[in-house]
């Protein structure tokens, strides 16, 4: 009995069982969702990601769906849970229009298949319309009612009003994510490092782009403690032991090096052949090949501490004789050290690690203020800051950033970076929990909290096209356009001031609580009326209606145990803003939109799904051996 | 050309289905012209031409105007609806005394007549199927939705919240640690759940309520119910009603026709109006399961103090206790737990009104 798949029911479904299990957690009255392990971990959660995450599902659909919310959730760290229930609220209105109006142009068999391929159709057009027109919308329309806060506001003053809105925006997602009880002390502390990393680059974003990327090697968990243990240290943490017996040195600054290989050669690995004794008069054994070893090690050894260096950190487990000559010419020695905090080392001190350990240059060495061992909870770590002397300022390495860049700025960026020497004083931040789950969910909510804010304040780049394009459209706009997707945008396009470039300001944040929603609803609406009264040969349903009214379903959700106020605060959006339920980033729910409709356009071209009983090898795909794909029978 | 009755010309499918009704003016016998037999009878072998670059098409005709009546024929509108028995020479005559060029579409509707055929039964959904269908073969696209009947509002509305408490119950069972498979169940077409224990589970068959089984007479009380209510209804009524529709939802009537009598949408309604024959204090009706004691009222109810009514009485209590007997027999081999629930009830309810017949014979 082979099982038969309903494509077009089937993606509401899952969707919408997706839904039914976070809803309960969903909003500011969600709950949080207990999970234990059969080794007795248990741990409680209420961010979206992970709930799902924790789902045990095998429907391939689900699985997709749930990679599109972990991916989303990588990059703006924010609203996993109203994607899901943007998702379903939009594949339940397309369905509806679909079966409303099967708009097709051919003949199909089925119903459903002329159902399933007007959603498609539906879902391109929706996509289509967020990309060109949404953005502008959302600057014009729903911007305009919040606040834009510059990041170079955000200063050092605590009673600044940047930093009070940078704080309640931070409070508000703790809030959302870690429960009420601690979000405004953890919202400090975050306020704290970002005030610590600021004086990175006088580009804003730069420095919650390098938190963004190195939170890993800035941030330690240490558990069994209470969250409110949780602090700022000065320099970098190493997350290793010394090797040797720290000696006490008291003169400043401290040298260091960085070695990436193995100091003394590996004897004898597997395959490698030594030859022993061929071509001298000499008879040579293994015994004089090891002494020659050790003697080069003796003079690299007396090599570094001619050049004063006394901290020696390595990637890779060092032989006993490398511990024993350094140990022996008292220098400390850390090994094992993890690639991310030896980069961030090699950024902070501008200090390149060394792969041929015969040749020590001058900007191999770094210099340190102190270099000291740390005990945090159970382990002991070392702490390393680094200290800008006027003589010698660190500056960062470009090429780390060049690949994030928006490529209309790389050309202006590179010259300035390589000449911008910045000092900065590296903090890490502490991070303590009562168990490990809970000290790793904490992490992941700074994380997070990161990503939210490097996502607000990322400039969305205005691609000087756009303006172009409008005027030209605003010309055409008696002119024939046959095709549908330019149909809407020629419509709407017409109703915009065509010299206006309007674009998303950076840093735009609003009252949160569905004014986001609520204002872009009302936008949208009209959008559409403005669009019928001007165009009657309007083909199908104006996709921004649709959107609009799929858009409610998020404030429904939030008012689901007040539906009166839920309808208060739609009539009467001026008092939106008297409400307290903190703030929320603009750009971030923009980014969230296009990730649904992207989504919701991927998961609808999906027309049938084939079980296989092998694993599919990705690289057979070009090869003619392909392996057969059957139906999988039940049982 | 005037248009009447049979003898008309169809612009499109609007003009043809607003010919749907309970006799088929196609037809000269007694036929309901839902749209399965216009499609089937007379659409398939309709002909088409074009007048004024607009399409028109007549069908094929049964009606008494013409000397046949068993072979189907077209009504030339140019020829005051003079009748022609084959196609062929009727799109011979269009094209030599008017000029039209004509052709048929046999194919699509066969097409669409074998749909209609292969449905289980002809729901309101199927035919809004089927309508849906003929409209975009026709490519009309000016075709104007409709807004549903507050029948189909209901049956939209039960189908939304069934789907919804199986979501729910899905995502409760995976935050409890079930493993949502890949596969749909082969009854009910939902998603299959499996245990730690390695074993399937269907979240609609084996908790919720199948909506087939609702109406079903055979398994619920309250089907079995409307279906004796309509049976009473057509046999009262001289004009035939509408064939009660046992499977595939719980359908009622048809999109844009008159239904001579209202049909008992619910059993409470059917229940209402059962009960509303009686004189109210004759039978108290239990809480548990107040449908199902009005199968004592739908027995035609006189005043139950006429000595005539005796054999009457004999009648309903034999009825009562064949009903009983059928339960009691369904209810040894009941396999869910609802099928149970609804017997046992019906059981109640048989009992009580058996003594409430006893009490009115005594």
């Amino acid at each position: 009995m082979c099982s038969f798949f309903c494509p077009f029911m089937s993606h509401g479904s899952v969707v919408g069982v997706l839904e039914a299990v976070i809803l309960r957690s969903f909003g500011p009255e969600g709950g949080q969702v207990l999970f234990t392990r059969d080794t007795g971990q248990a741990m409680l959660s209420r961010s979206g990601t992970h709930i799902l995450r924790a789902l045990h599902l095998e429907h391939p659909l689900a699985r997709m769906v749930v990679e599109c919310v972990w991916k989303h959730s990588t990059v703006t760290g924010d609203g996993s849970k109203t994607f899901i229930l943007l998702l379903a609220s939009l594949l339940r209105k397309i369905h509806t229009t679909a079966s409303r109006e099967p708009h097709v142009s051919h003949s199909y068999n089925s119903l459903e298949a002329a159902e399933a391929a007007t959603a498609r159709h539906l879902a391109d057009k929706l996509l289509a319309f967020a990309l060109k027109e949404l953005d502008d919308l959302i600057a014009m329309e729903v911007a305009p009612h919040g606040r834009c806060v510059s990041w170079e506001d955000f200063t050092a003053e605590m009673h600044s009003p940047a930093n009070h809105y940078v704080q309640k925006l931070l409070a508000s997602f703790f809030h959302m994510r870690l429960g009420y009880v601690h979000c405004a002390f953890i919202s400090e502390l975050t306020c704290e490092l970002l005030n610590h990393w600021k004086c990175i680059d006088n580009l804003p974003y730069f420095a919650l782009q390098f938190l963004k990327d190195n939170f890993p090697a800035i941030h330690t968990p240490v558990s069994g403690f209470p969250i409110t243990s949780s602090r700022l240290i000065e320099g970098q943490v190493i997350h290793r032991d010394f090797a040797t017996p720290y000696p006490q040195t008291d003169h400043q600054p401290i040298k260091a090096v960085v070695f990436t290989g193995y100091l003394q050669p590996r004897l004898l690995n597997t395959g490698d052949v030594l030859e022993v004794g061929c071509g001298g008069t000499e008879e040579r054994s293994i015994v004089d090949f090891s002494a020659w070893t050790e003697r080069s090690l003796q003079c690299l050894i007396a090599n570094l501490q001619s050049l004063g260096v006394s901290v020696l950190l390595s990637v890779v487990k060092q032989s006993a004789a490398v511990l024993a000559l350094a140990t022996q010419a008292e220098m400390c020695f850390v090994d094992c050290v993890s690639e991310d905090e030896l980069s961030l080392f090699a950024q902070l001190s501008g200090a390149t690690p060394i792969s041929d350990c015969w040749r020590i240059e001058p900007e191999h060495i770094a210099e340190l203020t102190f270099c000291r061992p740390i005990l945090l909870g159970p382990h002991r770590y070392e702490n390393m800051p680094f200290f800008s002397l006027t003589c010698k300022a660190t500056h960062l390495h470009a090429k780390n950033y060049l690949g994030t860049i928006h490529t209309s700025h790389l050309q202006t960026l590179v010259a300035d970076v390589f000449i911008i020497r910045v000092k900065v004083k590296p903090y890490s931040l502490i991070i303590c929990g009562s168990g490990e789950g809970q000290t790793d969910q904490y992490a992941c909510a700074f994380q997070d909290a990161i990503r939210m804010l490097f996502t607000t304040w990322e400039p969305i780049p205005a691609t000087g096209t756009t303006a172009a394009k409008r005027t030209v459209q605003s010309d055409k706009r008696t002119s024939s356009y046959t095709h549908v997707l330019t149909d809407s945008s020629t419509c709407t396009s017409s109703n915009l001031n065509p010299l206006h470039k309007c674009v998303l300001q950076p840093g735009c944040i609003m009252p949160a609580g569905g004014t986001f929603e609520f204002l872009l609803h009302h936008a949208l609406l009209k959008l559409s009326h403005s669009c019928s009264a001007s165009n009657d040969t309007n083909i199908g349903v104006p996709v921004s209606r649709l959107l609009a009214s799929a858009l409610l379903s998020v404030p429904k959700q939030i008012y689901s145990h007040s539906p009166g106020q839920f309808l208060q605060t739609r009539t009467r959006h001026n008092a939106i803003f008297t409400q307290d339920m903190g703030l929320e980033s603009v750009s971030c729910k923009y980014e969230l939109l296009l990730a649904v409709l992207q989504c919701v356009t991927s998961l609808l071209r999906v027309d049938t799904i084939l079980r296989t009983h092998t694993a599919l090898h990705t690289q057979s795909l070009a090869d003619t051996s392909w392996e057969s794909t059957e139906d999988e029978a039940e049982n | 050309m005037e248009m009447e009755g049979s003898h008309q010309m169809f612009c499109d499918m609007e003009s043809l289905l607003a010919c749907v009704g309970s006799q088929c003016i196609f037809c000269t016998g007694k036929e309901l012209a839902n749209i399965s037999h216009l499609s089937k009878k007379h659409l398939k072998d309709a002909v088409y031409f074009n007048i004024n670059n607009e399409e028109k098409f007549v069908v094929a005709c049964f009606c008494k105007d013409s000397k046949w009546t068993s072979r189907s024929h077209y009504h030339c509108p140019h020829c005051k609806f003079r009748a022609f028995t084959r196609s062929a020479v009727f799109k011979k005559h269009l094209k030599s005394k008017h000029g039209i060029q004509s052709h048929m579409r046999r194919e699509k509707a066969s097409m669409i007549y074998k749909k209609v055929e292969n449905s289980t039964g002809e729901s309101k959904d199927e035919q809004m199927g089927v309508l849906k269908e003929l409209q975009s073969w026709e490519g009309d696209e000016d075709f104007e939705w409709e807004p549903p009947s507050e029948a189909e509002m209901k049956v939209i509305q039960a189908r939304r919240e069934r789907q919804d408490k199986i979501s729910k119950l899905m995502g409760d069972y995976l935050l409890k640690g079930y493993k949502m498979l890949g596969d749909c169940c082969d009854v009910c077409g939902t998603i299959l759940l499996q245990d730690r224990q390695q074993k399937k589970y269907c979240v609609s068959c084996q908790e919720l309520d199948s909506d087939i089984d609702k109406d079903n007479p055979a398994l619920n009380a309250q089907a079995a119910l409307s279906q004796v209510r309509e049976r009473q209804l057509a046999a009262q009524s001289p004009a035939p009603s509408q064939t009660p529709e046992l499977n595939g939802g719980p359908s009622n009537g048809q999109p844009s026709v008159s239904v001579p009598q209202p049909r008992p949408e619910h059993c409470e309604g059917a229940a209402a109006g059962g009960r509303a024959l009686l004189p109210p204090p004759a039978v108290p009706p239990p809480p548990a399961a107040p449908s199902t004691t009005a199968l004592a009222p739908t027995r035609p109810a006189v005043c139950p103090q006429n000595p005539a009514l005796r054999p009457v009485l004999q009648e309903a209590e034999e009825a009562v206790l064949t009903k009983l007997r059928w339960a009691t027999t369904q209810l040894q081999g009941a396999a869910s737990l609802e099928a149970s629930i609804q017997l046992c009830s019906l059981i109640t309810s048989c009992a009580s009104s058996l003594r409430s017949l006893k009490e009115l014979s005594q």
